[in-house]
């Protein structure tokens, strides 16, 4: 399902003193099936950019097209009384912290929470929450109990679960690491990349990590300032040095590594996203120098 | 609503001490009731005007904050036109008659509340939550003589105060979470949108809780122990300027009584 972003500008507390620009004439095109990454510091816009996507934010100028449906600006009464439920039900958030949405007595339950505000009969519930509880590989003898007993973890896979029971079409997950270690980083990202392949989703990624994104996403949109900085492939961007110290963004640790090992071995920066790929690189370069 | 909330800026009332501007509201209560007849009106109305003009705070602002407790006001000047019957009838339209009486206390109960409402506001628009609470602070201290906890009822004030934004996030957050699940909380009848508060309440008291507790571990990690024999950070001070408002205050006073007399 595409995403159009077209102009959209937004301002938080209008009206006051407090009114800050937070977008300025954004523009993004998304198309159906794409992995792309949004990638920003604090306070960069790139939260709030994807809250339009369905439609918790509303634009102040612009309009945000998802597949047949129009978000735009309050200005008539048809845009108030216009029902934004089937876009939430095919654009799922994953928030920030999502494990913090949880409120029922059981898993369970939790994750039927979706599914039930979205129309679906209490059984077709349990069997799309019992769907997703598998997909996000939380074992069933958990599913009883309260999902405030859980590990850290294992409660987030159940705030991810409950958005995946609707079954949306597009997923956008916001800073899906957050307060993870570094194994727990690389399971939660390889299980959003797994879930995009057997869903066939739209996922969109909110990040501050080179490395993720460089390693996950196809393609990178920089946001600063509100704007959009940068829009294109990662490597495109983490490869221009200058570009990257440009846009305050720090070069990802496997691409620095790469280009400063490429003049040692004589050769020209290859290029690479992954740990395993440098790592592949390395012994190859190492072998053909006869040093192992 | 904006009562309660605090701007940044530099304007005479924003630097002035905490203690004086919550002494003088304490004091404006009383003294607005002096205001009955025509000219104390036209004095007190200059003066909240002139008030609002020196914290050099936007008027449009001010006026979309105040919106709501507009209504309140507009109301009971409507319940005292209508119900008040005494004085000379003015105005019949059917069942409703207007009295003389009932247009004069209308005005004054209105223009009274606007008044007060007005000044508070100010102060708390001037004034951070943490030199207010410290003004409280300094005013419980007197009672802790008769074991009022004063320092503890400011502290247990403080937390609150500086803990209100970031609960308004966190609800917003949650909000929009259970939001993006599908819960519909503008629209749909009351029975249902009560039940969506639940899916609410829960994770904001679940995580309130858990933050009173690392608040709790993390000043008692630092050696919190009450407030005896503890210095501050910010210390108050009290200026020329501040003795100066106390005098406005009796000048105020005097000058109603004054003109209470005329009219």
């Amino acid at each position: 399902m595409p995403i159009s972003i077209e102009e959209v500008t937004y301002l938080y507390q209008l009206n006051t003193p407090f009114e800050r620009t937070a977008l300025r004439d954004v523009n993004v095109f998304i198309p159906s099936g794409a992995l792309v990454a949004f990638l920003g510091h604090t306070g960069s816009g790139k939260s709030t950019l994807v809250q339009h996507m369905n439609g918790l934010l509303r634009p102040t100028k612009g309009r945000v097209v998802v597949d047949d449906i129009t978000v735009r600006a309050i200005t008539k009464r048809r845009d108030k009384k216009q029902s934004l439920l089937p876009l939430r039900r095919r654009v799922g958030l994953v928030f920030q912290y999502p494990e913090h949405q949880l409120f029922e007595e059981t898993v369970e339950r939790d994750v039927m929470f979706g599914p039930r505000n979205f129309g679906a009969t209490e059984a077709e519930s349990k069997e799309r929450a019992h769907a997703a509880l598998r997909l996000v590989g939380l074992d069933e003898t958990l599913w009883d109990r309260s999902p405030f007993d859980l590990s850290g973890g294992q409660m987030r896979r159940v705030a991810i679960a409950g958005v995946l029971a609707s079954r949306p079409d597009v997923l956008v997950v916001d800073e899906p690491t957050a307060g993870l270690d570094p194994l727990g980083r690389q399971d939660m990202l390889a299980l959003f990349k797994r879930l995009k392949e057997e869903l066939d989703l739209t996922l969109i990624l909110v990040s501050h990590d080179m490395d993720d994104v460089l390693t996950y996403a196809e393609r990178v949109v920089v946001m600063e300032q509100g704007r959009v900085a940068f829009d294109g492939d990662p490597f495109e961007l983490f490869k221009d040095e200058s570009l990257v110290r440009s846009l305050q963004l720090d070069v990802p640790n496997v691409l620095r590594l790469a280009l400063e090992l490429a003049p040692a071995f004589g050769v020209e920066p290859p290029s690479l996203r992954t740990e395993v790929e440098l790592a592949d690189w390395i012994a190859a370069e190492l072998r053909k120098g006869g040093a192992i | 609503m904006i009562i309660g909330q605090y701007i940044p800026g530099h304007s005479w009332l924003h630097t002035l001490d905490a203690r004086a501007k919550t002494l003088f509201i304490l004091g404006f209560i009383p003294v607005v009731f002096l205001a009955d007849n025509l000219w104390t009106n036209v004095f007190l109305l200059a003066f909240t005007l002139f008030a609002v003009k020196l914290s050099q705070l936007s008027w449009r602002y001010l006026w979309n904050g105040l919106k709501m407790i507009l209504f309140l006001i507009v109301f009971t000047l409507l319940l005292q036109l209508f119900f008040n019957r005494e004085g000379t009838l003015l105005v019949s339209l059917g069942p409703f008659s207007i009295y003389s009486e009932g247009v004069r206390m209308g005005l004054i109960v209105s223009l009274r509340f606007f008044y007060l409402v007005m000044l508070t506001t100010l102060v708390t628009l001037t004034t951070t939550p943490m030199e207010l609470t410290d003004s409280i602070e300094a005013g419980l201290r007197p009672l802790e003589r008769i074991r009022v906890p004063a320092h503890e009822i400011a502290l247990m004030l403080s937390i609150s105060l500086r803990f209100l934004p970031t609960l308004a996030d966190e609800t917003d957050r949650i909000m929009k979470a259970q939001q993006a699940r599908g819960v519909d909380l503008k629209s749909g009848p009351i029975k249902d949108r009560l039940k969506a508060v639940v899916p609410l309440m829960i994770p904001l008291f679940v995580s309130a809780f858990k933050r009173a507790e690392d608040l709790a571990t993390a000043m008692e990690a630092r050696g919190y122990r009450g407030g005896e024999g503890r210095t501050r950070w910010r210390e108050m001070t009290w200026e020329r300027r501040d003795t100066g408002l106390l005098i406005v205050f009796v000048c105020l006073t005097l000058i109603l009584i004054g003109l209470r007399g005329i009219g």
